[in-house]
């Protein structure tokens, strides 16, 4: 392979070395302007009749090598008219622009390969984001900065934790279990998919080891160290493009089918002064929105439903003081069972046998009163909320960057060097990371007709553990299943020894028993087990271009992205010996390299009416990931020393390094044709085939077409330009195929040892030796219409994209001998539409307000499964039946929600009688009759996503803010359920307070405590027993549970609209600048991030953007960190 | 000037040409690529023969509920709270493992008759067919009717990978035919191949294989005997005339004799359901008195199998307990124990569960037991099973029974070397063993019905860690194993309601079609099965 790659760089190189001598060019420089002669940045010139050209730096100015006397160069800027100027024999130009009087369509795309049209001839949908846009609010990643900005783009960051991964689609799913994800493109370079290692986990289920995709539970652990994108300086983007679906990528053939976002970065202008740009960015972030509780009652489970007197509630010690109660009957405490959380309850059950499971938060215990009470260490306290104390567990966070850039041009090209600098700590203590990026950019004229595009990146990036979301080290699953209500954060300031060792929290310590069993490790977890990465990041790319003759020209383009991920992970002896550690070191290598030629040749009068080009290229792709991964269970034999071999341990196979690769190549060949007739309708065809090394020998070569079509139809019909400036329809059809993960299509046996002896067994994933590549077929209809001198324009794109022959590992019933097959079927349908619409309500000389709004639906349908399989698992929480998944069943949509529910009986939720265990006529409580098997309960999908940007400039000042929404699309909220569940929300107060119906408990005490479960009997009759409120509460919702619940009641529409980016900028007047003699330019911009929400539907201030990892199971909350806000600051100066 | 660019030009075209050529030819190197790189592609007779072996552990979930129900089911122990856990955990784990074990076993069936050697392949066909009937039968025990004949043959394809249910009436005659024929064709012939070192069950001992086969064909013919008398009573006829296991011939998987096996789920077990404690039911059967100093105990396998409480008093849980039974709150399965061994908590006020049965690294899992094959036989003379009703050899079996057992498992507690408090120095003497016969409760009785009574309540007390077993046994003899009388009605609402374990969701959701051809669209864990009285 990487001989190959020589071969093709190799003689590209030497064809363009070759035309070098042959070049006959001279260099044109000026300066683009507006009417009032202030200096247009960022203008794209283009020579016409080529694809020679580029952007004016910050000054308006530019430099372009031409060749002869004829050659017009072509200005255009957003909100200005377009023009064009003929050289003639001068070589210097100074070029005034028009105001278009609003922001006006952009002039020129960005299609597949890096190609640049003119607008009109493009008949895909694509989008673009400048780089000011993308980085007006200083988000802390590349996608973070997209949010909001692009229509059919979505974005999701899970938790909204700095550093991690997101959950980037456009128009929906396209295969039902892996990545739907989108490709990135840097500079021509192909991204690889971005594993992280064996200790990344973000919710996809992919199993690096293994190589495949399987149903994840999130009910476990998400540790999620980011994804690739991360890694890239937004500051360093010249722009972003999207290409959405097949039709718009169909030249990248499989690794398109999710669609493309390719990525510019600066390449670097001349500019006055020293050419210097120095960009500060500071943000501090803080968690704010917390979920609702009460703050009335305590610590309690069992104890809730023996006594309506509230001193009965709290046990007490030997002193006669009331004291805090236990966990459970065999926590050694001292106390009456009834006192614990999990003891007995009225009628011989168990807790868990009537409400399931919990965690250590139940809080239906007594009031909090204010009494003195000898708490779980031992000291006494009032017995009163801390309204503080989930807060108590985080910090501000604080995010620091500083950007340097050196940029110059001239005759021979450009060139920028940018360095940039990091710092973060995140909201969770003991958490953060740093990146150091140097970055460098280019372009070289080597000769009139020979150019090259140079960009080189190296990134350091080090990150101080990721937080742990959803196991019971984690803050977010204290949060939402420990902490009772009368929680005090204690437990800060004594997880660790004076001696340093580590407070075991039990009972010889803590006599009383320490009342959060399961949580004894959060603390000294969060602080002296630590993971830290640290990934090293090459890219590099080299383009070259040949302008060979008038009517053909050259491209070779090649670019390697290298990185390493180094894991080491450290947990400290838990002993004052120091030898009760563990160590584990992971360190993995990610290789991909993409080349590509591209000859075209092009004519741009047929007769007069036709032009045409026709292209033909070939390109490869290659990626490798390996690493090996290891660890050292202790216990050490040298203290406090963190290395692999260090323990006395006796070994065996368990302890030996897991090996890991991933290797797979894609080489293609590819043409394009375009047709233009009379500047107002273009078609353009497009053929590719992929060879795939993950495919079968007989099936690994694959063929897919595609074309479009825009026709401007006011120029052809020369309409009337009043109202109507601009309108034009595009159509298009692609075809896409996509291969599958490595090393799927041989049969294997499992490999194993037992009595010291080697076994071997069936594998139990049947692999296929008969895959073919999976098909989509996209569909799009779009219209573009600019009216009022451009001061309003519309864009619309409806399309249907049905993807078929799917490659999926489907699972079989185990009594086949197997788990699961790898096997080519059914089929999933995409319909959807995106809009934008972008105005001008206001522009005068001081001011002017632009609004843009982006929106978009899709609707994802599975057409048909495999015969036989009757349900696909996209993902779990708690496991399929008691727990809640999502699945796939024919005709069904994407994205169900499926739970036991309640049953019916003419139209009346369906109750049974809970009786005394001893005493068969007595009554103890009513539960609800749940389905015997899941049912759909919900629909993750939403009506519609999208942003409104708006900006407005008076004077100096720029005001910027971008709101961005969901409309519709249900979740289950794991964290709702367990909050009331646990007596922890709000709601669970009502008949508490005295607003339920009388009620008598097993003391003889009375209270209005009762309530009636609504609903009938399986008879029919009315269901009229007064029982008591757990039964509503405890008895009908729990996160975790071993019975059954129905789940309906924790699913919600999850609908909002946040301010997403707000930025207040204030610009130097350049009279001021220029006085100063040493900025050339000055401005300050207040920034604020994630700042609240207009509109959110979920209840009780539950976070709409917690969903559950990354992967295609987006629509479950469980353990979601609070919603957190930034603030800050950017300074931007020039020299 | 002209001719020099197009020269120029073609050379270009002629090395895009060549580029795109060398990548298209880059095809060839894919196999090679995309070979799996940590997996063989096949693996030999032996090498699937010992993973099968492997696989015979009980699984961890199956453990659990052993614990969680079984155990409350039989009445062998008591349990003071229910563990929460839920019985589909251990269906899903049992049907995993069962049917990749048949897929295996089917497998090696293919590469036997694919080998050239075949006819010389007899007794690694009779380990495979025997080993698959060991299973079988503890599958279709807990399940009823399962899917058998079509079942583990996935890689076939078609209709093979949504297997079919088979009655269990017509999977105990084959696997009894299996086993049968395993014990007819074992041969010593220096002819046959070995799969050597591969064989680590029983290191390629074809006598033990024989007998352990036949003792397993005694146990099945006897389990379905009252389902089928003249099958079963023609395979009960002909095991006793063939060897069965002795005494120090207890064929289980041991890790003293496996080198590198851990039994991890017998410690989780305990951690999984802590609950677990004497019950009074055993406690009857175990001591003449209820005296708390264990004055009355007269079988020795009582400290074996169980502690005194925290006091040092023996106490048991009641069987059936009543809102009134005070609450026990100990923690006697810590592993804090192995340093501390009297720290049971102060809660622990109940007699519980011997703590060195968490022992990982020597208490085997057991397949069969030589007192277990003593008391079938016992009751087979009882009733007259395929055989002559005779009192006499009933109770001779009878009695060499419950001394072995009571011998065995002494043994094992010397034996053990975590095992420290308690461990006993010496085996059970002639007069400690003739004193525990002569125990009313035990003594064989004179009448037959009783003596059948406490042949079964023996087989009940050797059955304590071969739950399965004994749960079979209940179902089978029509809950003729002994019973707490008191509060009765609490056990049978609470564990009588237990037949079978449901099938694992899976097969609803993936093989739905014969699954509701097997339970017409619902089933129950009340579902009595066939073999069940």
């Amino acid at each position: 392979m990487k001989k190959t790659m020589q071969k093709l760089l190799f003689a590209w190189l030497m064809c363009c070395t070759a035309l070098i001598a042959q070049a006959q060019q001279r260099t044109v420089t000026g300066k683009v302007a507006d009417e009032q002669g202030a200096p247009v940045a960022n203008a794209s010139f283009l020579i016409k009749g080529t694809k020679t050209g580029g952007i004016t730096d910050a000054n308006g100015a530019f430099s372009i090598s031409v060749d002869g006397n004829k050659v017009v160069i072509e200005f255009s800027a957003i909100g200005y008219e377009t023009k064009a100027v003929s050289v003639g024999t001068s070589n210097s130009l100074a070029v005034v622009l028009a105001k278009s009087g609003a922001k006006d369509l952009e002039e020129v795309t960005v299609t597949a390969l890096g190609i640049k049209k003119d607008t009109r001839k493009v008949g895909v949908s694509t989008q673009k984001v400048a780089s000011q846009d993308l980085v007006k609010a200083a988000p802390p990643s590349i996608a973070e900065g997209l949010a909001g900005k692009v229509a059919g783009l979505n974005i999701t960051v899970p938790n909204g934790v700095e550093g991690s991964s997101q959950k980037i689609q456009i128009r929906g799913n396209n295969v039902l279990l892996g990545n739907n994800q989108p490709l990135f493109v840097i500079d021509g370079v192909q991204m690889s998919d971005g594993r992280m290692g064996m200790t990344q986990s973000n919710g996809t289920g992919y199993d690096i080891s293994q190589g495949t995709y399987t149903t994840p539970d999130l009910g476990g652990t998400i540790k999620d160290w980011g994804s690739p994108l991360n890694f890239i300086n937004s500051e360093d983007i010249e722009d972003v493009n999207v290409l959405k679906g097949p039709t718009a990528a169909a030249l990248y053939g499989a690794r398109g089918a999710n669609g493309v976002v390719l990525i510019s970065t600066k390449k670097g202008a001349k500019r006055q002064g020293f050419g210097v740009e120095y960009t500060l960015n500071q943000r501090w972030t803080k968690a704010y929105l917390f979920q609702d509780y009460q703050h009335e009652y305590g610590y309690g489970g069992a104890i809730g439903l023996w006594s309506a007197d509230d001193n009965q509630k709290l046990p007490k010690d030997a002193n006669g003081n009331y004291r805090y109660p236990a966990e459970a009957p065999w926590s050694g405490a001292g106390i009456n069972d009834k006192f614990t959380q999990f003891g007995p309850l009225p009628g011989g059950y168990n807790y868990w046998d009537m409400f399931s499971w919990p965690g250590a938060g139940l809080s239906w215990g007594a009031r909090m009163d204010g009494r003195n009470i000898v708490w779980w260490d031992g000291k006494t306290r009032p017995y009163s909320p801390d309204m503080d104390a989930n807060k108590s567990f985080f910090q501000t966070g604080h995010t620091s960057n500083h950007n340097l850039a050196f940029s110059t041009g001239g005759d021979i090209g450009s060139l920028r060097v940018a360095m940039n600098y990091t710092d973060n700590d995140a909201v969770i203590p003991n958490s953060g990371y740093d990146q150091t990026a140097v970055n460098m950019g280019g372009n070289l004229n080597i000769s009139q007709k020979v150019k090259a595009e140079v960009s080189a990146n190296y990134t350091k990036f080090n990150r101080l553990n990721s937080p742990a979301i959803g196991d019971n080290n984690s803050i977010s699953k204290f949060l939402t299943y420990g902490f009772p209500m009368d929680y005090h954060p204690i437990e800060k300031d004594v997880y660790q020894k004076a001696d340093g060792s580590k407070n075991m929290f039990d009972n010889a310590t803590y006599p009383m028993s320490y009342p959060y069993g399961s949580y004894t490790n959060l603390w000294w977890n969060m602080y002296n087990n630590n993971t830290t990465m640290q990934r090293d990041q090459v890219m590099g790319a080299v383009k070259l271009t040949a302008e060979i003759n008038p009517w053909l020209n050259l491209m070779g383009r090649t670019g390697v992205n290298y990185a390493t991920n180094e894991f080491e992970t450290k947990e400290t002896p838990v002993d004052v010996a120091g030898l009760q550690g563990k160590y584990a070191y992971e360190l993995n290598k990610d290789y991909t390299v993409t080349a590509e030629a591209l000859a075209t040749a092009h004519k741009e009068k047929i007769a007069d009416v036709l032009s045409a080009s026709f292209s033909v290229g070939a390109s490869t792709w290659y990626n490798k990931f390996e690493g090996t991964s290891a660890k050292n269970n202790g216990p050490f034999a040298d203290p406090f020393l963190y290395y692999l071999s260090n323990t006395t341990a006796t070994v065996d196979r368990s302890w030996l390094p897991t090996y890991y690769r991933l290797e797979s190549k894609i080489n293609s060949v590819f043409g394009l044709l375009n047709l233009g007739y009379k500047n107002f309708l273009f078609l353009e065809a497009t053929g590719r085939n992929d060879w795939s090394s993950t495919l079968p020998n007989n099936a690994n070569s694959y063929f897919y077409p595609s074309a479009n079509m825009s026709f401007v139809f006011t120029d052809a019909f020369k309409m009337n330009k009043n109202i109507l400036d601009m309108g034009r329809v595009r159509l298009g059809y692609a075809g896409s195929a996509n291969g599958t993960e490595p090393y799927q299509t041989t049969n294997v046996v499992g490999s194993g040892s037992f009595g010291g002896v080697v076994t071997r067994n069936l594998d139990p994933r049947l692999r296929p030796t008969d895959l073919v590549p999976q098909r989509s077929k996209s569909w799009e209809v779009g219209t573009q219409l600019a009216f009022f001198k451009s001061r309003l324009s519309v864009d619309f794109s409806y399309y249907k994209i049905n993807s078929t022959n799917q490659i999926l590992n489907a699972p079989l019933p185990t009594s086949s001998g197997f788990t699961s097959r790898t096997f080519n079927t059914g089929e999933l349908e995409n319909k959807g539409y995106e809009f934008i619409i972008r105005g001008t309500p206001v522009h005068n000389k001081n001011f002017n307000w632009d609004i843009t709004l982006n929106a978009a639906h899709n609707s994802n349908k599975v057409i048909k499964l495999d015969e036989g399989v009757d349900k696909f698992y996209l993902g779990t929480i708690f496991g399929a039946r008691t727990g809640v998944s999502m699945y796939v069943t024919e005709g069904e949509q994407y994205g169900s929600i499926y739970g036991l529910d309640y049953t019916y009986k003419d139209g009346q939720k369906v109750v049974r009688r809970i009786y005394d265990k001893s005493d068969p006529t007595k009554v103890v409580g009513t539960q609800y009759v749940t389905t015997a098997d899941p049912v759909k309960i919900g629909n993750a999908t939403p009506v519609l996503t999208g942003g409104i940007g708006n900006t407005l400039n008076y004077k100096n000042f720029s005001l910027y803010m971008l709101a961005d929404f969901k409309w519709g699309g249900d979740i289950y909220s794991f964290d709702y359920a367990s909050a009331m569940g646990e007596g922890k929300a709000p709601e669970t107060l009502l008949e508490r307070n005295g607003g339920g119906l009388p009620y008598t408990y097993p003391d003889g005490t009375t209270a209005n405590h009762g309530v009636v479960l609504d609903g009938v009997f399986a008879d029919g009759k009315k269901n009229t027993d007064v029982v008591h409120y757990m039964y509503k509460y405890a008895g009908q919702y729990a996160a975790w549970s071993n019975v059954d619940m129905p789940r309906s009641n924790a699913v919600f529409e999850n609908s909002w609209f946040k301010c997403r980016e707000v930025s207040l900028s204030y610009n130097f007047p350049s009279k001021m600048i220029q006085s100063s003699k040493v900025f050339q330019g000055l401005s300050l911009s207040l920034v604020g991030r994630d700042l609240f929400y207009f509109y959110k539907s979920l209840p009780d201030n539950l976070n709409p953007e917690g969903v559950s990892g990354v992967g295609n199971m987006q629509g479950m909350q469980w353990a979601a960190l609070p919603g957190t806000r930034s603030f800050g600051f950017i300074v931007r100066a020039k020299f | 000037m002209k001719n020099i660019q197009r020269n120029k030009f073609l050379r270009f075209t002629g090395a895009c040409a060549a580029s795109i050529v060398l990548l298209t030819a880059c095809e060839k190197g894919f196999e090679e690529m995309n070979a799996p790189y940590n997996m063989p592609s096949s693996g030999s007779i032996g090498d699937i023969f010992n993973s099968n072996v492997s696989s015979l552990q009980v699984s961890w979930q199956e453990q659990a509920t052993y614990h969680s129900f079984v155990y409350q089911i039989t009445q062998q122990v008591s349990q003071y709270a229910s563990s929460g856990y839920r019985m589909e955990n251990a269906s899903n784990e049992m049907w995993d493992s069962y049917y990749k074990f048949l897929a295996n076993s089917k497998m090696i069936d293919t590469l036997i008759a694919a080998d050239p050697n075949k006819n010389n392949m007899t007794n690694i066909k009779a380990m495979n067919k025997v080993l698959r009937a060991y299973r079988t039968i503890r599958m279709t025990e807990n399940f009823g009717d399962i899917p058998y004949s079509k079942a583990g043959m996935g890689q076939y394809l078609g209709e093979n990978i949504r297997p079919g249910y088979d009655k269990q009436s017509d999977i105990y005659p084959a696997l009894i035919n299996d086993l049968k024929w395993a014990v007819d064709n074992f041969s010593t012939s220096a002819a046959q191949v070995s799969i050597g070192s591969s064989e680590t069950l029983f290191k390629n001992d074809i006598a033990l294989w024989t007998k352990f086969a036949n003792s397993l064909r005694l146990r099945a013919a006897v389990t379905m005997y009252d389902k089928n008398p003249t099958f079963a009573g023609a395979q009960i006829a002909e095991a006793l005339n063939k060897p069965v296991i002795d005494k120090d011939e207890e064929p289980g998987l041991w890790p003293s004799k496996t080198p590198g096996l851990v039994f991890e789920m017998h410690a989780w077990s305990y951690s999984a359901n802590q609950y677990i404690r004497l019950g009074t039911t055993m406690w009857s059967y175990l001591s003449s008195t209820n005296a708390a100093d264990g004055s009355g105990i007269f079988d020795p396998r009582t400290k074996i199998f169980y502690e005194p409480n925290n006091a040092g008093q023996w106490k048991p849980y009641p069987q059936n307990p009543t809102t009134s039974t005070p609450g026990e709150g100990g923690d006697p399965y810590n592993d804090s124990r192995d340093n501390n061994w009297p720290a049971k908590g102060a809660g622990n006020i109940y007699s519980n569960c011997n703590y060195y049965f968490k022992d990982k690294n020597y208490i085997p899992e057991l397949f069969i037991t030589a007192a277990q094959v003593m008391l079938y036989k016992a009751e087979v003379y009882n009733r007259g099973m395929g055989v002559a009703k005779n009192p006499a050899l009933a109770k001779s079996f009878y009695e060499s029974g419950v001394k072995q057992s009571a011998t065995f498992w002494v043994n094992m507690a010397m034996k053990t070397p975590k095992w420290v408090v308690g461990k006993p120095t010496a085996l059970p003497t002639d007069a400690e063993l003739a004193a525990l016969l002569a125990n009313p409760v035990v003594a064989y009785s004179a009448t037959e019905a009783t003596a059948l009574s406490q042949i079964y309540a023996q087989m009940w007390i050797d059955g304590y860690r071969q739950p399965g077993d004994v749960w079979t046994l209940f179902r089978r003899t029509g809950g003729n194993l002994p019973k707490d009388p008191n509060n009765a009605g609490y056990w049978s609402n609470t564990y009588g309601i237990y037949h079978r374990y449901m099938y694992p969701t899976s097969e609803q959701d993936f093989n739905s079609a014969n699954w509701r051809a097997a339970t017409g669209g619902t089933e129950s864990y009340s579902t009595k099965i066939w073999l069940e009285k």
